[in-house]
């Protein structure tokens, strides 16, 4: 395992690469069976009202002390070009009384030594006065797993569900509340004043942990933007002289130009998502003169629709991924495609990959354009990338303590603890290279692991500055990018989209798939925007115009 | 994948074609316990059923463990298919959630993809029924004809091996060679021909999930055809030999009706299975081809209720499927006793 791995919420990556070779992450985050979920009364949604949820947050107290080198703009994350000289005490002492508790987490990798046989976990859990005992669950498959969890009421003292899980499960907004602890007495408003570093998260974080009018969990804030185009910009810019594209007819420029499948060198993998972005398409629904109006029936996803045609009739499409197949990181790394869409954390991961080999690749996110000169939209992930729960039935000074340990496991970047959480005790566990980055020593290879991490959430940082160039681009791209953020008109609220609407999209995205890929003709799409709208399209507009009145948003 | 040949019950092996051979293999006569003492012709008016009982009770006491397993895993969870007729939720449990009577089959009923992914279903069994299911048994055929055991055993651990690829390794190899970055695809190129697109071309899709199926499992399927080969008396063989019969007329007249009680039964199981062809190997290639293809009565359930978390609809699904499949097995049973074979069961 290669050193200081970061992952952010590996988790749906590698969730649909255990399904195989499926297309399931080029449909998008819409299209994911994620975020489709039977709910409660029989194929109803729900959602949890915004407007008050702000009673029901913490407050938020920015933990100054920590100054980024480049601050993050229009919600983008801070970057840190260097790693810091001396490290920050976030908790002065010991939070936890003695306490012994079960968490509950996914882990995606090898399972480390367990309590008692692993210096890790010892170290850590003495930095916290509190012995935490994980009970790892395999990430590949841990929708069955916390199923059954779910299902028969198993719940750890803390556990950990990523958000696309939370979505996966049916009824789990009725679970919920059964399950585990209102945290709103705990937390809400100055409550969390105990907990400097929990009141340091973003308050989107925070309202998308409430279910049914209660705080129910502590966030993960999520990166603003899931996905976007890579490319490689050591073979566009030195070995082919380009620049990176400003339009799309750029893009389709430059991908006839390099395309070359002779020398198996084709220009694109899949990018169907991020054109929708730059063709100005919403994310789902757009609000408009009191009217809802859905993705499928704007002209500007018609618009990325026949865009995508255009690149896969001209071949430039690599056709391993005509056949939805899943090595795209594989083919971007290896310089068999040059643009290709992907988590932003791809880039990371290609690094940590390929760098000792190929010193001279570098990866860049393709700027941020839009169409026929407007501006793009671009589509935000959901603000909290995983909920920690706390079993309900505890008493108050166990629920204490146990914030008191998420607390600690929110400290961010540039703080002591977040370095023991991660990568425990300096010349124990890991060494600091000459940037400064931890690198996990042969016995932090072997004991060290993410459970600490997935405890608690942090305010989204780019830090990997042992990378070159990374955070410089990173953040510059981010900057851009951020200020063209959709306004969604659901913001903030937490939603279990209805059966029936949920079910209309797969038919749906399955046809817009042949149509992407050549198998049926353009003049499909509208045939298939009214079946959409009949098999539970309008039905789902109904539901969301109910919630927006719901919510005052009319 | 639970289907093809590796579960034929042990009372369907092949019984000596015909009597003459004499001195051959008595004991495949003995399989059944002999009750034709037991009843006048009849078939009423059997012995006390104490009396059977004090016979057979080690008979019945072997059955246990299997009747236990089939209880536990077969017939219990059967039960759980009164969620068919529920709008069921996994939190209200089985007694809880609300009774629809048979609106569920209503709304699968005027599904139009739930048709279509059944024509596919129909489609691809009947390909696989015509073009693979004889591939065995010419395989078989042949394999038993290598006189040589060495070169025998080779030549079948060969063949079986595929069957031991998970469909993602064999969709993953047909890709690697037939895709259009495979190996063919590449060689055709630089020779200034057209790139193969059979891996993703939806008329190709029958030929392909086809040749896959041939592939990894004609091996296999070999495994029960070679044993009832072997059952065969070789005497007649010889006999036939003697009276001239060449090859082809030995393989029609002995190979071929040796066969035919394992290729009946065989036949009948696959039709009752045959709204089966499979999930992964469908899922897996699901998108490269598009759903109106390759969409077959599992992937829609999957798609269609596992992914929506509509339980119900997917129940409803796997009755009807299952449904079907009995009712072929039963008529294609009754076909076999007309054609006077023992099919799967005979009634006692």
């Amino acid at each position: 395992m290669p050193p200081t791995p970061y992952r952010p919420v590996p988790s749906r990556r590698r969730f649909l690469g255990l399904l195989g070779a499926t297309g399931a992450a080029a449909l998008g985050a819409s299209a994911l069976p994620g975020c489709s979920s039977s709910s409660s009364g029989g194929g109803g949604g729900s959602s949890s009202a915004a407007t008050s949820l702000d009673d029901l947050i913490p407050a938020y107290i920015p933990f100054g002390a920590v100054t980024p080198d480049i601050e993050g703009r229009h919600g983008a994350p801070d970057g840190f070009t260097s790693y810091p000289d001396t490290l920050l005490e976030a908790v002065p002492s010991p939070p936890g009384s003695g306490g012994r508790y079960t968490a509950m987490t996914p882990l995606w990798g090898p399972l480390p030594p367990g309590l008692g046989d692993n210096s890790f976990f010892d170290h850590v859990n003495q930095r916290l006065g509190t012995t935490v005992e994980f009970n790892f669950q395999d990430g590949n498959t841990i929708i069955d797993k916390m199923n059954a969890v779910v299902a028969g009421r198993d719940v750890a003292d803390i556990t950990m569900f990523p958000d696309w899980l939370i979505n996966l499960i049916p009824q789990f907004n009725r679970a919920v509340g059964e399950l585990f602890e209102d945290l709103t007495p705990y937390l809400a408003g100055d409550a969390v004043e105990p907990y400097p570093l929990l009141a340091n998260l973003d308050s989107d974080a925070w309202r998308w942990n409430v279910f049914n009018g209660r705080l129910q969990g502590v966030p993960w804030p999520a990166e603003p933007f899931g996905n976007w185009v890579l490319y490689r910009r050591d073979l566009l810019v030195d070995e082919y002289g380009l620049e990176a594209p400003t339009s799309p007819e750029e893009l389709m420029e430059i991908g006839r130009e390099i395309n070359d499948p002779d020398n198996e060198r084709w220009a694109f993998g899949d990018f169907n998502l991020s054109m929708r972005q730059v063709f100005g398409a919403p994310k789902q629904w757009r609000y408009e003169n009191g009217e809802l109006i859905h993705m499928f029936e704007t002209d500007e996803w018609r618009a990325s629709v026949e865009f995508m045609r255009e690149v896969f009739d001209a071949g430039l499409v690599h056709p391993d991924i005509v056949a939805q197949g899943d090595n795209a990181k594989e083919l971007l790394n290896s310089g068999r495609i040059i643009f290709n869409q992907d988590g932003l954390g791809g880039w990371n991961e290609a690094y940590q990959q390929m760098l000792g080999d190929n010193p001279d690749l570098r990866i860049d996110l393709m700027p941020v354009f839009g169409s026929g000169g407007n501006d793009p939209v671009m589509h935000g992930a959901d603000p909290s990338a995983q909920s920690v729960f706390i079993r309900r039935g505890m008493e108050p000074e166990q629920v204490e303590e146990i914030l008191g340990v998420l607390n600690f496991c929110a400290a961010p970047f540039g703080t002591r603890e977040y370095m023991d959480y991660r990568y425990g005790a300096e010349g124990v566990h890991h060494e600091l290279d000459d940037d400064g980055a931890p690198q996990l020593t042969d016995l932090g290879l072997r004991e060290v692991n993410d459970g600490y991490y997935f405890l608690s959430g942090r305010p989204p940082a780019i830090t990997e500055s042992q990378y070159p160039d990374f955070v410089e681009w990173k953040t510059a791209w981010y900057n851009h990018a951020a200020q063209f953020t959709e306004e969604d008109p659901f913001a903030g609220i937490r939603i279990q989209r209805p059966e029936r609407f949920a079910a209309a999209e797969t038919p749906m995205t399955d046809k817009v798939e042949d149509i992407i890929r050549g198998r049926e003709d353009l003049s499909q799409l509208d045939q298939a925007i009214a079946d959409w709208r009949r098999d539970g399209g309008d039905e789902g507009r109904e539901f969301y115009m109910g919630v927006l009145q719901e919510h005052g948003r009319d | 994948m639970t289907d093809r040949s590796d579960t034929v019950p042990e009372l369907a092996r092949p019984t000596p074609p015909a009597p003459s051979g004499g001195g051959g293999r008595p004991r495949a006569a003995r399989r059944i316990p002999d009750h034709r003492g037991d009843r006048r012709p009849g078939g009423r008016n059997r012995r006390p059923f104490l009396a059977r009982l004090r016979r057979d009770w080690q008979l019945l006491l072997m059955t246990l463990p299997a009747v236990g397993l089939l209880a536990v895993f077969h017939y219990t969870p059967t039960l759980g298919n009164i969620i068919a007729f529920q709008e069921y939720n996994p939190w209200d449990g089985l007694v809880g959630s609300p009774w629809v009577g048979f609106a569920q089959f209503e709304r699968l009923f005027t599904d139009a993809r739930f048709w279509s992914a059944a024509g596919n279903t129909l489609l691809i069994a009947a390909v696989q029924l015509v073009f693979f299911f004889p591939v065995p048994i010419a395989l078989a055929i042949l394999l038993d004809s290598v006189l040589s055991p060495r070169l025998r055993l080779v030549l079948q651990s060969i063949v079986y091996m595929p069957h031991f690829f998970s469909w993602v390794l064999v969709v993953t190899l047909f890709q690697q060679i037939l895709g259009g970055a495979g190996l063919l695809s590449q060689l055709l190129r630089q020779n200034g021909y057209e790139a193969l697109d059979v891996m993703t071309n939806p008329d190709a899709f029958l030929f392909v999930v086809t040749s896959q199926l041939v592939w990894k499992d004609a091996g296999w399927g070999t495994i029960i055809f070679l044993a009832a080969l072997a059952a065969i008396n070789q005497n007649l063989y010889e006999s036939a030999a003697v009276d001239g019969a060449g090859r082809w007329r030995r393989m029609w007249h002995i190979t071929l009706p040796g066969l035919r009680p394992v290729i009946v039964l065989l036949l009948i199981l696959k039709l009752g299975d045959i709204l089966n062809v499979g999930f992964e190997q469908f899922y897996l290639q699901r998108d490269a081809y598009g759903a109106n293809v390759s969409e077959v009565l599992d992937t829609f359930v999957y798609h269609q209720a596992l992914v929506t978390g509509n339980y119900s609809a997917g129940a409803v699904a796997g009755l009807v499927k299952g449904l079907v499949g009995l009712v072929l097995i039963l008529v294609a049973n009754k076909m076999a006793h007309v054609m006077g074979e023992n099919g799967i069961y005979r009634r006692a």
